[in-house]
């Protein structure tokens, strides 16, 4: 017979060509997908877990700051007569006008320059056992009293306990004092270690030695309570002996100052409320997927809905032996269509979440999914080799695959405030990007693979229990994870329903921000 | 051959151009093939898009043995038939009852007739009768193969390509009555 020719019309050819490239595209990114979202995982548990570590560095830090800032303030309460705990000290410190002092040029800069107007860096003791009060002491007791009224409270059980060595000469206790009180401090600021109440202790000395010599009228030699308060002095020597005083506290003032701001920030201003904000993760899940006719066959063992579709069509030949190609005169007879038998399945992808209350959280996602059933075929036809067609049969095994791109929007229910189980459910928006999938073919008794139908667009039903570990550093939710396919895999529905479903177990990392301060 | 090559390879590598010419060089005839399994031209060119799809997509398992129009043909009916069992228009009358074998009426002459009358009588036969007719006196299976195909008995295929043909016989016949009718009076 002679071919028939007709032209087909100029819209055809832009449509193919389309269909063509969407194909490609599609399957670009279907190869891709996989590797860019393991890819992201990787680099942001890198990232996170250096930023985790660099936080700790940070807390760490902050702690021997605070640390040494509290010992800071021991010293500082030492010289001020103030015993270290008091907090309000630190506020008293920072009061302080920390200008730089005139021996800046020295190596221990920012000394607290106290002025001998001021009051406030300099200890209130108490001298007891005076019964014979001197004008100087008198003064010394107004100063004190004054002293009061500052922000300082007296302590009773002060600092320095200084021994009166008995020098009398003036210089020489000056020089003396200077000295020790140096090698001292250098020494104790070299090893940077927590101020002791030695070098204060020290640094006193020099002036109690000072004002030693100036006192008149003091006939209670012996053990003296004392630093002299303030009208400190006048002259370079006395500004020496007071600089070295407290040049101990030096540094670690500068610590408090640069530590302590921060602190005072802290102290004044409530605590940052940790606001909830948009987190993300990465998610897996492995185990087996199926084909089944509804939730009450999901566990069936029952013959497969291929093979019920074989045995009620009317068309069907008699159940024989395997079919043959060159038949007998009379009916060929065919094998019957195999049982659908589970298959692995997996899934990976990333995810945001977003705290919604106390317990309750909603999580998107975006993953690749891949599921799995497994049918035995006969020999492939190769009749018509642009399709693939295999004769039913048990020669071989066939693996029917199905790739995905789902959208999985679940809400996720803690089971009590600190318990670590939670429940989710929710439901996942899926698009086939790629299947060899076979379907058995009613009507001609074979196995066709054939894309078209196959319902590109599905709807799963998710539900799952979780079980939460590492709460506070890397929190990791693992447990079992069930979804079920709400439409039909297949387009033909002449036998009934078929719904593709997973079971298995589920892992998702949070990536949690640690909260500025 | 060669040419046909070159042109398969350029297609595999998605040349636009390439995929183009392939096109236009086989898509008259298969609209053809299309056509004589459809109802419509629409139908027809429905059946012709789908299957080109199928050939650009499956063309890497094209070995080279028998002609590639032979290749592309085989598509081409295959997405025919798929398309009528989809379609619920043609399926009520797709359907090839088990009837016993039937012996084959005596032959007749052939007659004479352009292609396309003849295919716009095939095209009238029911859906089933057509298919197999077509499959069978066009397409060149053998009643085995149209049976796997279909999913019918052997038998069943012979009895309806017989009646399919008596059918078509008759209607011939008919026609060319009725053209020696009018022709006479014509005369008169």
């Amino acid at each position: 017979m002679d071919e028939l020719h007709f032209a087909p019309s100029d819209a055809l050819w832009p449509e193919v060509e389309k269909q063509i490239t969407t194909r490609k595209k599609r399957r670009g990114l279907f190869l891709w997908l996989p590797f860019l979202i393991l890819l992201l995982g990787a680099g942001a548990w890198v990232y996170y877990a250096g930023v985790g570590a660099n936080a700790n560095k940070k807390q760490a830090i902050g702690k021997k700051a605070v640390a040494s800032s509290n010992s800071t303030d021991k010293a500082a309460g030492i010289v001020s007569g103030i015993t270290a705990g008091d907090k309000q000290m630190k506020h008293t410190i920072l009061s302080n006008d920390s200008i730089t002092s005139p021996h800046a040029n020295r190596k221990n800069n920012a000394i607290p320059y106290v002025r001998s107007n001021k009051i406030k860096s300099i200890a209130v003791i108490e001298n007891t056992g005076r019964k014979n009060i001197s004008p100087q002491a008198n003064r010394k007791a107004d100063m004190a009293a004054a002293n009061k009224n500052n922000r300082y409270e007296r302590k009773k059980n002060t600092v320095a306990t200084i021994e009166n060595n008995g020098h009398t000469d003036k210089g020489s206790n000056e020089t003396y004092a200077l000295e020790a009180a140096r090698k001292r401090n250098d020494n104790k600021a070299k090893a940077e270690r927590p101020l002791a109440d030695d070098s204060v202790i020290a640094g006193a000395e020099a002036i109690i030695s000072k004002n030693e010599n100036d006192k008149t009228g003091n006939d209670a030699p012996g053990k003296n309570k004392v630093v002299a308060e303030t009208p400190v002095a006048d002259s370079a020597a006395a500004d020496d002996s007071l600089v070295a005083a407290i040049t101990p506290v030096k540094d670690n003032v500068k610590r408090v100052s640069e530590t302590d701001s921060a602190h005072a920030v802290t102290k004044n201003k409530p605590a940052a409320t940790t606001k909830k904000k948009i987190e993300w993760g990465i998610s897996m899940n492995a185990g087996i997927s199926n084909i089944s006719n509804g939730f009450s066959g999901l566990f069936s063992s029952a013959a497969s809905y291929d093979v019920r579709a074989f045995s009620n069509n009317q068309n069907s030949a008699p159940i024989n032996t395997p079919g043959t190609i060159n038949g007998s005169t009379g009916n060929v007879s065919f094998a019957k269509p195999s049982d659908i038998r589970p298959g692995f399945a997996y899934s990976a992808g990333v995810f945001i979440h977003k705290q919604l209350g106390k317990n309750l959280k909603v999580l998107a996602g975006l993953n690749y999914s891949y599921y799995s059933t497994g049918i035995k075929v006969g020999a492939k036809i190769d009749s018509n080799k642009a399709l693939i067609q295999y004769r039913t049969g048990s020669s071989d095994n066939y693996t029917n695959r199905f790739h995905f791109i789902e959208l999985p929007l679940t809400i996720e229910k803690q089971l009590g405030k600190v318990s670590p189980f939670s429940v989710n459910g929710g439901l996942a928006f899926s698009m086939l990007a790629g299947s060899n999938a076979l379907e058995y073919d009613t009507q001609k008794n074979i196995y066709v693979k054939d894309n078209n139908n196959i319902n590109k667009v599905q709807v799963s039903l998710l539900a799952g229990v979780r079980y939460r570990l590492f709460q506070h550093s890397l929190p990791i939710e693992i447990g079992p994870q069930f979804s079920y396919g709400l439409g039909n895999i297949f387009k033909k529905e002449l036998y009934g329903s078929r719904h593709l479903f997973f079971g298995g177990i589920s892992a998702s990392i949070f990536f949690q921000k640690k909260n500025s301060k | 051959m060669t040419d046909n090559n070159k042109l398969i390879r350029d297609c595999l590598h998605g040349k636009p151009a390439a995929q183009r010419t392939l096109y236009e060089q086989f898509a008259p005839s298969m609209l053809g093939v299309c056509y004589r399994y459809t109802k419509s031209m629409n139908d027809a060119e429905d059946v012709l898009q789908e299957a080109f799809v199928k050939v650009f997509k499956h063309l890497q398992q094209y070995e080279g043995k028998g002609e590639l129009g032979a290749w592309i043909r085989r598509i081409m009916v295959t997405t025919a038939i798929n398309y009528l069992k989809r379609h619920s228009r043609y399926q009520a009358d797709l359907s090839f009852n088990d009837i016993g074998m039937h012996p084959v009426s005596a032959e007749n002459p052939a007659v004479r007739m352009d292609a396309k009358d003849l295919a716009d009588l095939i095209r009238q036969l029911p859906p089933g009768y057509q298919t197999i007719f077509n499959l069978y006196a066009i397409e060149g299976y053998n009643h085995i193969e149209i049976g796997k195909i279909l999913g019918i008995n052997e038998g069943t295929s012979r009895s309806q390509y017989a009646r399919a043909r008596a059918l078509l016989i008759s209607w011939v016949e008919k026609q060319q009555a009725d053209s020696q009718k009018k022709t006479s009076y014509a005369r008169k």
